[in-house]
Order: C-alpha cells, then structure tokens, then sequence
C-alpha cells in the first residue's frame, strides 16, 4: 500500500511545489519594489490622502480614492452578480427542460471566454453613451463599470453554483418537498444552504475576478483620481491606477505603484479570509 | 466633458505647458488641470472618447486622424501649417528622438541621423508636419558610419503614439537610405542590409525608459526631455507639431479663446451644459 502511495510522489511534489514557488517569487517580488515607497510615505498620506498626483511637486499619493474605486466597482458588481447568478444555475437545474438547460450552459461557456477587452468594447460603444442617454452624466461612471463587471461574472458564478448545486444529493430537497413543503421553500431552505460551501467559493472567485479587473473597468469608469460623489461619477480601481501609469513611473512614483498592488493582495487575502471564517 | 491624456503623455504635457495649465511657483509645481476630466491612454481613445459625447472636448496632435470630431479656432485663428510657421497659431510643440549614448551597436544613432537628414526631414514636411533644421544637440559629428558596428538586424523604435505615423515612414526610407549612404562610404554588399524595424506605440515618457532599460534602440517623444533624461542620452528636435483642441464634430462651436479653454479645462466653466 505504501509503495503505491509514494509512487510519483516526487513528480506531483515538484508540481504542486513550482506553483508555491511561483507565489513566493511574485509576492516577494511585490514586496521588494512597493515596502520601500512604505518606508519613504507616511502609511496614513499614502493609504488615506485623497489627492493623488505624481507629477506635481511636491507629489501626492494618496490611493484612498482608487481604494475606494476598486471597493464600490467590486461590491456593485457582486452585489449584482452573485444572486443572479444563483439564481440563474437554480434556474437551470430546477425549472427548465434539459435541452434549454445545455443551450444555456453552452452560452454560458462561451461568455465566460470573451476577453476582457471586448466586454470593455462593448461597454464603451453601448454602456456607457446609454447611460449618458438615459440617466444623465457623461457615462463614463461608477454605474457603467460596476453593470460592465457584473455582466462578466454572471457566467462564472453561474457556472460554478451550478455544479454546487449539482453536488447536493437530490434525497435532501426531494425528502423536503415529501414533507410538504413547496418547491420554493426546499430549495431555499434546503437546496442553497445545503450548496453553500460551493456557492461561496463561487462568489469569492467572483469578488477576486472583480478586484482584478483592468482593462474594462478602465475602458468605461472615466478615471478619475478622486472620490465619486455618486453613481454617475467617474472613478479610478487600483487596477486601471497601477496600468495607466506603469509604463513610465520612475523612482518613488513606481515604488507605489508596487505598493498599490501589495494592497490589492491584501485585500485579496482579507477578502479569502473573511469567507473562510463565516463558517 | 473634458478629456485627457495619461499622465506619462507628451501631448498632455505640452497641452498643460502651452495653456498654462501648470502653476510653478519655485520648487512647487501644481497642476490645475480639472479632477473631473476623463483620462485615457492614446491619442486614439482621446478622439474616440470626444466622438462620442457631443459634449466633449479635448486635445490632440494636428497630425491625429480627426474622425467624428474637428478642432476649433482659438483666438479666431484656426490651426493650420500656415499660422504655425507664421507666428499667429502658437500652439506647437517640436516632436524629439532620442537614442542611448556611446552604443556599440550605433544604429539608433545612424537612425537619427538619418531622421535629420535632407531625406529625413522632406518625409517630415511630405506628411504635413513641419521640419526642423538645426544641428544636432550634443555636437556628435557626422562620422560616416562605424565602421566598427556590428550591423544588427533589428532596430526598435518606441514612444509617443504622436510621433509614431512620421516614424513609420522615416522606417520605411531608412532601409533605402542606409543602402545609399552603405555604398558611399564602400561598405561590402554584407552590411546594410535586412533591417526589421520595430514600432511600438506608447507614451513618450515610456518611450524614453524603454531606451534607457535597453528594450528599445530609438525614443520618440511629444514633449521635452527632462534635465535628468538629457544626460542620459543623445537627442535632438526632429518635426515640429501643432497641438488642437478637439470638439465633437456636432458641437456647433467654432471658436474659443484661450482664456476660455483654460477655464473649460480647469473645470471652472462648464460652457455646454454638462
């Protein structure tokens, strides 16, 4: 039994160690080029100033209202998408006729492949001069990339609470509706919370996907280094921040970019660890 | 609305230098440009995003393909060649290149001389821009080819993405050029020859560290060369170009004052109701 085990023990022990590896490269190297704009910056200006602009002097870095962009875009969109997107696989489990369910889920596939910067095209070319349209402003706003962003992670979280939901064992709501109890209430009451664990690993992917999206966002929110005053207003996410000005940032200018993304991998981490703890 | 360009964009500096749009008082330097302007990379989405808000303005290079959308009159002078060369439009900025000092290699350097050539500077006034006639900056002679350089394949050529449709065709004469001047100066058949010359559309603030990283042979810029970046390499004026402020092309203005754009700009007025 034990050879069996350890056989190829050592090939899946390189695998699995090349992609530890490659995480303590990355953040290692994340850490080397942002502490130091740490150690140079008051930690207060940097992560709470509201002025950023780097090419006065003297400069100012304050990211407090890209950290706010990212967190109003990222709360919007999951806000919007993850209920949808439950609901939706609930739908395809529970309601529709098995050839429509394969229909759906094939679309699904597809949509969740289209790259980011075609949903950014289409944000552009139909989001954002709808919104300016319909409800005021020049469109380019916090609505535009908080719709744009729920849209690209509806087919994901669907996807994902699909096969949650696919894991439950269908005794349990079945056993439910035996009891008496209607369609509605066994699944809400029995269906969902018994795929919970899936469904949140969904939302979190969902929330991560968010945190990190650049291209699109940046394509329709304006960005605008300033906090929003409502929906209609343009904003800036650390993402599109750290892409916009990469290229050319020299010195302590680009020491923050770096440490702008420490911060997305913080709350990345925070975000995962607050999940885990709602048990 | 108002439309800008990235920070790292040698139009946008320009465009803040040429309508004071920078307040120095000594060591400080403020920026007064509106926090609300939208801000996009490339000239390309600055045009695409005035195109397509009929409230929109901006600003581009006189060069920029001007689709959906068409510059106004400032002071009541319309921004022609004519009223650059003139005197009565001014609103242009010279266009430079630069390459790494004290290179094995040389090419960059033979491109910029080619760049300020008689050759070079007839595509420059061929395309609409305006030439520009002077010397080089550091004083490098015109030594007739290194011999020594090794003649490599490929020349990379990156920055401003306004400089860039006059650096595709200083590309395109380049190769012909050097051929020409490689029989000058008898050099064998060998040399001078398969170039691959490579674009790649930036900013000019990028553009310039590429060339100091090393990824990049030749630097395009649409603004001035800070004093830190003089002394790191050889450069020099290579076309002059007009700066245009951009309406959507329904927008029936015609005409601003400068104090007006100023204003606009700064976000103090907000003359269509936006």
């Amino acid at each position: 039994m034990d050879r069996i085990r350890g056989e190829g023990k050592e090939v899946f022990g390189v695998l699995a160690g090349s992609s530890l590896f490659f995480l303590v490269l990355f953040v290692s190297f994340l850490f080397g080029g942002g502490l130091p704009a740490l150690c140079r910056l008051p930690l207060s200006e940097f992560l709470f100033g509201l002025r950023w602009a780097p090419e006065e002097t003297p400069a100012s870095y304050g990211i407090l209202p890209m950290i706010a962009g990212t967190g109003l875009v990222t709360g919007g969109a999951v806000l919007l998408a993850a209920p949808l997107g439950i609901l939706a696989a609930v739908y395809i489990k529970e309601y529709c006729s098995p050839r429509f369910a394969e229909l759906y889920r094939g679309m699904l596939a597809v949509l969740a492949g289209i790259p980011s910067v075609v949903y950014g095209f289409f944000g552009m070319l139909v989001l954002v001069p709808g919104i300016r349209s319909w409800l005021g402003g020049t469109g380019n706003s916090l609505l535009a990339a908080i719709l744009l962003l729920a849209f690209m992670l509806l087919p994901t979280v669907t996807e994902i609470s699909g096969s949650a939901l696919a894991e439950v064992p269908a005794e349990w709501p079945l056993g439910a509706r035996a009891l008496g109890a209607g369609k509605i209430r066994a699944i809400f009451f029995v269906e969902l919370p018994a795929a919970a664990k899936g469904l949140r690993t969904g939302v979190l992917l969902a929330v991560s996907r968010a945190m990190g999206e650049t291209m699109a966002v940046s394509m329709v929110a304006g960005n605008q280094a300033r906090l929003p005053g409502g929906l209609l207003d343009g904003v800036r996410t650390l993402t599109s921040g750290i892409a916009m000005e990469m290229g050319y940032a020299a010195g302590l200018h680009r020491q923050v970019l770096y440490a702008m993304g420490m911060v997305l991998l913080g709350f990345m981490i925070l975000a995962g660890m607050i999940w885990r703890k709602r048990k | 609305m108002v439309v800008t360009r990235e920070s790292g964009s040698g139009t946008r500096s320009a465009f803040l230098d040429l309508f004071e749009l920078q307040e120095i008082n000594g060591g400080q330097k403020n920026i007064l440009l509106t926090r609300e302007a939208i801000t996009v990379n490339r000239s390309g989405s600055l045009l695409a995003a005035v195109a397509g808000n009929p409230y929109a303005i901006g600003y581009a290079s006189m060069q920029d393909h001007l689709l959906g959308v068409k510059g106004i009159s400032i002071d009541h002078v319309a921004p022609t060649r004519e009223h650059i060369k003139d005197g009565s439009y001014p609103y242009a900025r010279p266009l430079f290149m630069a390459v790494r000092k004290g290179e094995r290699n040389g090419a960059g350097k033979r491109f910029l001389e080619y760049v300020l050539s008689e050759d070079g500077q007839k595509i420059v006034e061929a395309a609409d821009y305006l030439s520009v006639w002077q010397e080089e900056r550091d004083g490098k002679d015109r030594k007739q080819g290194n011999r020594q350089s090794q003649i490599q394949g490929k020349l990379i050529l990156s920055g401003s993405s306004t400089v860039m449709p006059l650096a595709e065709k200083w590309a395109e004469g380049y190769v012909e050029w050097s051929l020409g001047r490689g029989q000058q100066i008898g050099q064998t058949q060998g040399e001078a020859q398969a170039w691959e010359i490579e674009l790649q559309e930036s900013d000019s603030s990028s553009g310039i560290a590429m060339l100091l990283q090393g990824s990049a042979d030749v630097a395009l810029l649409s603004r001035e060369l800070t004093r830190e970046e003089r002394q790191q390499v050889i450069w020099a004026a290579v076309a002059v170009d007009g700066l245009v402020i951009v309406v959507n092309e329904r927008n029936p203005i015609e005409n601003l004052s400068k104090e007006e754009i100023r204003r606009i700009f700064m976000g103090v007025d907000r003359v269509w109701t936006e």
